[in-house]
């Protein structure tokens, strides 16, 4: 038992000095890595991004021309326009296209994603609003729903009891659009302060797609084009002012727009994106759209035409490795992790396993070794666990004594 | 012998667990009492809101310490005296096994702590389930369910500080249970915790080793 005891004290030391150390080491050392804030300049036919440099801004393009920040918000006449008009430099029409106010509004897109927005948990129950509008004003939704194994169940939030007529109604809807159950995914935004409402969009158990809006109180359900070889496996509602798509369709590593059309076709956009492994993020107003596919280790740009949804430009960018990640190897043979850039979910994880620790392992182990013999302490097992466990082990066993 | 133990360990606690047992009860009627209110004077419609938009552990979030703050007071309480009055010698020299002993008087803490944890969020999650679906209690059961697992281990990594006879020691066992207490603050992200909660219950179990290790170092007679 006394074995038991002391394996169990020492275990758990290490385990909590392998999540702090690295911990404070980050904490300590921390430089950023962030990507800066690229857009495609339909000017200069590039992208352009300004960053933050010892103690000054910088506005660059692609080909390292430096810019001033007036030159550069005439770089970006469609996301600078107010600005340009307050100076009188606007101009009002683009490639064909008229700038304004109205136009900006409605071209404007947005979307991001990544792993964290997949491996998170989830609540169970979604709100499900009236998609008409009560007096030029989406109201409050009053009712939740889940879907079950084989049903769509709708709850008044009143009085926390299932409104039983609705649940059928819609529960027949999907069986009539020919769902395959159970729903895998459903992706929308009830909230009503927003221009419109286009329900949710749904993914079935065979990989379609469904769209689902509540009208007037009663179901409007519709199957899109989406085919089960198409490989789709996650789903985001957007509702773009213009309403010319629903929202994105992620799998087989592409991202489509599911189209707000009367046979909800799908536009595959013309880059490759794992949402498993990569994060993204649009930016995009009614010109180009800018897209960035980020790994740890580098990054993609994409210049996307807002209109024909075809890509116009491409460059791939190395992201440098930080300094204080380069010498974590040498430190620690391994860090504890329980949160991830990949999930939310709170859980150990080991990762940074590193055989070049070894060095200051054995290192310490010996200093180890050299302490024990000045204390007259006989106990060499820590010293043995130090060559494996290096700092982690050490740390401790400076201050524990067994026998005093 | 059972009983004797039950009943010494009990007159010890009895003040100090229907004091947590009353504030712990308390804060659970308050909470209940808000949740009452804003679904008479506002809607019931705005407690969903609040769960499923503004903040997950909406309400709940007034109890996050309490459970930690009644494991280290009812561990103070129950071994301090041991220590200080040098009664924990007499107590390892009856005639009984003294893992067995260690292990009752912890189970003891343990069964009260639960009571009291049991009471407060028991009443609670029965009025909530009322008032929103089962999924959204779940949440806020997952919520603070770790809280209150860190209140028991708490309670456990306490009593081995107590019982350690070394200044030296208890400081490192001290700043040990911080760290591992600290776990279970990580994120209040509901079910965030689902993959995990069975192992830190288990973990948070086997910390009675560390209590048997202070033990063991105590009857060696060990100084700092």
């Amino acid at each position: 038992m006394k074995i038991a005891t002391k394996i169990f004290y020492y275990t758990l030391i290490i385990f909590l000095m392998a999540w702090i150390l690295p911990s404070l080491y980050n904490f300590l050392f921390y430089q950023p890595n962030s990507i800066a804030n690229y857009k495609y300049s339909p000017i200069t036919k590039n992208f352009v991004h300004w960053e933050y440099t010892d103690g000054q801004s910088l506005y660059l393009d692609s080909e390292n021309n430096h810019y001033n920040q007036d030159q550069y918000d005439s770089l970006l006449p469609v996301t600078y326009y107010f600005i340009l008009q307050s100076k009188n430099k606007a101009i009002d029409s683009l490639e064909g296209y008229s700038i304004d106010r109205m136009s900006i509004g409605m071209g404007m897109a947005s979307g991001s994603g990544g792993p964290r927005n997949i491996n998170t948990p989830h609540l169970g129950v979604k709100e499900i609003m009236e998609s008409t509008k009560y007096r030029l004003a989406l109201q409050d939704p009053t009712q939740v729903f889940r879907f079950t194994k084989n049903s769509m169940e709708i709850i008044n939030k009143r009085d926390n009891k299932i409104d039983t007529l609705k649940t059928r109604l819609f529960t027949d809807a999907f069986n009539e659009a020919g769902i395959q159950w159970p729903v895998l995914r459903s992706s929308g935004s009830p909230s009503s302060r927003k221009s419109y409402d286009f329900g949710y969009i749904i993914l079935d158990s065979n990989n379609e797609v469904y769209h689902m809006m509540q009208v007037h109180g009663k179901p409007y359900v519709r199957k899109t084009s989406v085919t089960p070889d198409m490989g789709i496996d996650l789903i985001s509602m957007r509702e773009p002012m213009n309403k010319e798509y629903l929202g994105y369709l992620l799998g087989n590593n592409s991202l489509s727009l599911l189209m707000a059309n009367k046979d909800y076709t799908t536009t595959k956009l013309d880059f490759p994106l794992n949402m498993h492994k990569e994060n993204f993020w649009i930016m995009g107003n009614m010109l180009y759209w800018t897209v960035t596919v980020a790994r740890d280790d580098s990054f993609d740009l994409y210049a996307i035409n807002a209109h024909t949804y075809k890509t116009v430009l491409h460059e791939h960018h190395e992201r440098p490795v930080m300094k204080y990640t380069k010498t974590l190897k040498w430190v620690f043979p391994f860090t504890v992790n329980f949160q991830r850039k990949t999930d939310r979910w709170i859980y150990p994880s080991f990762a940074n396993f590193s055989w070049y620790a070894l060095i200051l392992n054995l290192l310490l182990s010996g200093l180890l070794v050299f302490i024990q013999r000045k204390r007259k302490d006989t106990n060499y097992g820590m010293s043995i666990i130090t060559i494996f466990f290096g700092l982690f082990s050490f740390v401790p066993a400076l201050f524990i004594k067994e026998n005093s | 012998m059972n009983k004797a133990i039950f009943f010494k360990e009990w007159i010890k606690t009895k003040n100090a667990f229907w004091i947590l047992f009353s504030i712990l009860g308390l804060v659970s009627i308050y909470i209940i009492f808000q949740l009452y209110h804003t679904c008479e004077f506002v809607s019931a419609i705005r407690v969903w809101n609040n769960y499923l938009i503004d903040d997950k552990g909406a309400y709940i979030n007034l109890m996050k310490l309490l459970p930690l703050l009644s494991g280290i007071i009812l561990a103070f309480v129950q071994f301090v005296p041991e220590v200080t009055l040098k009664r924990i010698k007499l107590t390892l020299h009856v005639p009984y096994p003294q893992k067995r002993m260690l292990f009752m008087m912890i189970s003891i803490g343990v069964l009260e702590l639960l009571a009291i944890f049991g009471f407060s969020l028991g009443i609670y999650i029965i009025y909530l389930s009322t008032i929103v679906s089962h999924e959204i209690v779940f949440a806020s059961f997952m919520v603070s369910l770790p809280w209150f697992i860190a209140g028991i281990a708490a309670y456990i990594l306490v009593c081995a500080i107590c019982l350690e006879p070394t200044w030296r020691g208890r400081v490192i066992n001290a700043l040990m249970a911080a760290a591992f207490i600290n776990i279970f603050f990580i994120s209040p992200f509901p079910k965030s915790y689902n993959y995990s909660i069975v192992g830190l219950i288990i973990v948070t179990s086997l910390c009675f080793l560390i209590v048997l290790r202070s033990m063991f170092r105590f009857k060696k007679g060990l100084q700092d």
